[in-house]
């Protein structure tokens, strides 16, 4: 089941909410752990194989360590080892066996519950979270129903702790309408028109793709891609908040950042301090050996790239990005003379090309697209772009007044100043975006894959 | 206040949620129907879409918005200048395939019958060139050609195109269908009657009778929208007086029978074009003329033919038409004796091939 769609929207999240307020709060975790079975069982029935072998996994894992962390240490180190190469392996075997067919699953390349079963594993063994003892629990965390979309991934020290008897709040529940409407209406309203654009330029351009369209495509895709993530991330944290939790936000504005770093930082956050506190972490240590944190750093971007989507492209686009945020960080006093203007319009020309890259399905593609944006004619037939930019412009004017740092600040100020008159904007911005989710839910044909096919991005 | 506000919001979202969907339940008209598989999720998605409260509403709505902000698109469907067009931007190959091999193996059996065949363009193919060239829409005209290519060489092919594109100015398919109109057949038929054998008959020899002056057709109820003008259905009634003496149609292995081509009560219902041979829901159907010495033709038809019939009536003693999408894996041999018709002609538009 999608967070998109009418039957989410319409009959699973009320009757679920209703279930889930008059249940006692020590029961919802457990209602949670059902609720994340059904979501998964109406996309792919054969989803629950992998989460059970996470759970067992993590399960056994999490007790062992937690008996072993304390008298040794290397016992420990291994058991957590081998909780991460069985979850790593049943998850490629499980994509593998199952192709594209599984939709939940390859959401985001290795999982969801795979990446928070070694997350839990990883904070029992350094002594932050204790051992899980009730199964139930755990897999309401594991497979945590508002992220079952695939981002963002939540906190097992914040999250596990709160599972224990979730409170819901009224001032949350408004909160998280609010949010979750506004993500499914990124989703539904921008981004999906945008991947069908994106679409019909690939189709229609067959191979002789001008340098100037390449561009446009590129930026089209990564536009989409943004809101879709974006949208998404808004639909979980809007979700959970209903249900009494807060999830971290995904975005910090990432188009507004002048260098790699910092767009790196700020793009899918939760994936990044992911990989920041299980990947960098381990292999950096408390060495300040420069070579040890560039290591660290290289393959922390490695993984983070690949957790889209396993592949060659995505393998190929990760060693690229970690090489120029290598580059980037030892040339890092002399880039900062640069004007800020130009590095800024260097750094997203830059991401831009790593967009394009990812959004063909082979490398050979990925390269003819990327070749297209430096060697193609300037401009082969302006009627095309001119029907692509016009096609385009309403969905990015809308994206970029969602998005803008300036309607933040503005929300921001209005919350602040408490204006009595304004707080009926509230009620009618959820009644607004709730007949716009619908109008577009019911008679929209969906929006094209963006990360390759099967996959929900 | 904060808290008024917040609870106001929460009520409006969870009143207007229980509204729909207890409405969609209790007071819908379409009882829900699932098929044995294991996509439970798709097909209450689309039960869903299917029996939303004031679903032309929201669609109306939606075609609006997109329309307002300067997108044509509608799913697959173009808004042009004059009306709505299904756009066909590919074809179901392996369908065209067991379509050519069936029409060539019925040759093979039936040499000493007269095999035509016409396989009408749709308004995709006709106004290709008023669609934005970044539209992937097929080339109809190639398409037609390379299918009149791959059949066998005793079938004679009809040219629908020619006389369509010659008058894709007039009114020759609906605004809000994605079929021809009465016109748009008329012309096809002036030109390829003479190949069939016969001498057309002038367009002055028919009155035009308005059946409905506001149509709206498929295309408007996929997009429901408002910026197109209703469609007219118009019948050509020959000043003669009709030929028709009897028209017999099996429908589900029933028979039914009339004196007229029209059938009227369908004016009433959501299926007005129906009121051609009451719709595409027969297997076979046979007309019977006053031309008693004329020949017989046999139609293997697709969803144009009925438009098309009224103007063959004059020239053939009996018309019989069979729909091999209603045979269910019946041979056509088993429901009619080819080779006791002079002609069988075969009619498709472009449409039905369409992926």
């Amino acid at each position: 089941m999608s967070y998109t769609s009418m039957t989410f929207l319409y009959f699973f999240l009320p009757v679920f909410l209703g279930i889930y307020f008059l249940a006692k709060p020590r029961l919802r975790a457990a209602l949670l752990a059902l609720g994340s079975c059904a979501v998964i069982a109406s996309a792919e029935p054969a989803g629950l194989i992998p989460l059970a072998t996470c759970l067992m996994t993590a399960y056994l894992c999490g007790l062992g360590i937690g008996k072993l962390r304390e008298s040794s240490k290397a016992a420990s180190a291994f058991l957590l080892m081998l909780c991460i190469l069985a979850e790593g392996s049943g998850a490629v075997l499980f994509c593998t066996l199952q192709g594209s067919q599984i939709k939940l699953f390859t959401a985001v390349g290795a999982g969801i519950y795979t990446l928070h079963s070694a997350a839990y594993c990883f904070e029992v063994r350094r002594g932050t979270i204790d051992a899980v003892k009730d199964p139930i629990r755990l897999l309401a965390y594991i497979a945590f129903l508002p992220s079952l979309n695939g981002i963002p991934l939540a906190d097992p020290k914040k999250l596990l702790p709160e599972l224990k008897a979730p409170v819901m709040e009224i001032s949350k529940v408004s909160d998280g309408i609010l949010m979750m409407l506004l993500g499914i209406t990124e989703k539904v309203v921008i981004s999906d028109r945008l991947s069908l654009l994106f679409y019909d330029m690939q189709e229609s351009s067959s191979g002789s793709i001008s340098l100037l369209m390449s561009w446009l495509g590129a930026f089209i895709f990564a536009a989409a891609l943004f809101c879709r993530l974006k949208g998404y991330a808004r639909i979980a944290v809007g979700f959970s908040l209903m249900l009494g939790f807060e999830l971290p936000a995904s975005f910090d504005h990432p188009y507004s950042k002048a260098t790699l770093r910092d767009y790196l930082g700020s793009f899918n956050i939760s994936a990044y301090r992911f990989v920041q506190s299980y990947v960098f972490g381990p292999i950096a240590g408390n060495e300040s050996s420069q070579f040890r944190t560039l290591s660290a750093s290289a393959i922390s971007i490695i993984v983070l790239c690949i957790s889209y989507r396993p592949s060659v492209v995505f393998l190929i686009w990760g060693v690229s990005a970690a090489l120029l945020i290598i580059i980037e960080m030892l040339l890092d006093h002399r880039l900062a003379h640069i004007p800020s203007p130009i590095r800024y319009i260097i750094t997203h020309m830059l991401t831009l090309i790593g967009w394009a890259f990812v959004s063909q399905s082979s490398t050979e593609l990925s390269l003819e697209y990327v070749s297209h944006m430096f060697t193609g004619a300037m401009l082969l037939d302006s009627a095309p772009l001119l029907y692509f930019l016009k096609t385009a412009i309403p969905s990015v004017v809308l994206l970029a007044v969602i998005e803008s740092p300036l309607t933040g600040s503005l929300i921001k100020r209005i919350k602040e100043k408490n204006i009595t008159a304004l707080l009926i904007i509230k009620p009618i911005l959820t009644f607004a975006l709730l007949i716009v989710c619908t109008v577009f839910l019911l008679s929209s044909e969906g929006g094209a894959a963006l990360l390759g096919e099967g996959g929900m991005i | 206040m904060k808290k008024v506000s917040d609870l106001l919001s929460v009520l409006i979202f969870f009143i207007m949620i229980a509204v729909f969907s207890v409405s969609m339940l209790v007071f819908s008209d379409k009882s829900p129907k699932f098929e044995s598989s294991n996509d439970i999720y798709g097909q209450s998605e689309r039960q869903i879409k299917e029996s939303f409260p004031l679903l032309s509403s929201w669609r109306s709505m939606y075609s609006s918005i997109l329309a307002d902000v300067g997108q044509r698109m509608i799913g697959n469907i173009y808004i042009s200048d004059d009306g709505l067009i299904r756009i066909i931007s590919r074809i179901d190959e392996d369908k065209t395939k067991r379509i050519t091999d069936s029409v060539n193996s019925l040759v093979e059996r039936h040499k000493d019958v007269n095999f035509y065949a016409l396989i009408v363009p749709t308004a995709s193919g006709i106004y290709s060139e008023q669609l934005p060239m970044v539209i992937n829409a097929l080339d109809q005209q190639k398409f037609i050609d390379d299918l009149y290519f791959d059949l066998d060489s005793s079938v004679h092919s009809l040219d629908a195109f020619t006389p369509l594109f010659s008058s894709r100015d007039d009114y020759v398919y609906f605004r809000t269908d994605s079929c021809w109109t009465e016109y748009g057949a008329y012309m096809v038929y002036s030109k390829v009657i003479k190949k069939l054998g016969f001498s057309p008959i002038r367009l002055s020899a028919y009155d035009l009778e308005y059946a409905q002056r506001s149509y709206y057709g498929d295309l408007y109820k996929e997009t429901y929208y408002q910026g197109v003008q209703p469609d007219l259905i118009n019948i050509f009634k020959n000043k003669n007086g009709s030929f028709v003496t009897e028209v017999k149609s099996v429908t589900d292995g029933e028979e039914f029978s009339s004196a007229s081509l029209y059938y009227s009560p369908a004016l009433g219902t959501d299926k007005q074009l129906d009121i051609f041979l009451g719709g595409n829901s027969f297997e076979k159907c046979t007309i019977t003329t006053s031309n008693t010495e004329a020949p017989r033709l046999l139609i293997i038809k697709g969803d144009y033919a009925n438009m098309f019939v009224p103007f063959l009536t004059p020239h053939y003693s009996e018309i019989t038409l069979v729909d091999p999408e209603k045979l269910d894996n019946q041979a056509i041999e088993e429901t009619v004796d080819i080779d006791s018709y002079d002609q069988v002609l075969i009619l498709f538009d472009v449409g039905q091939l369409a992926e």
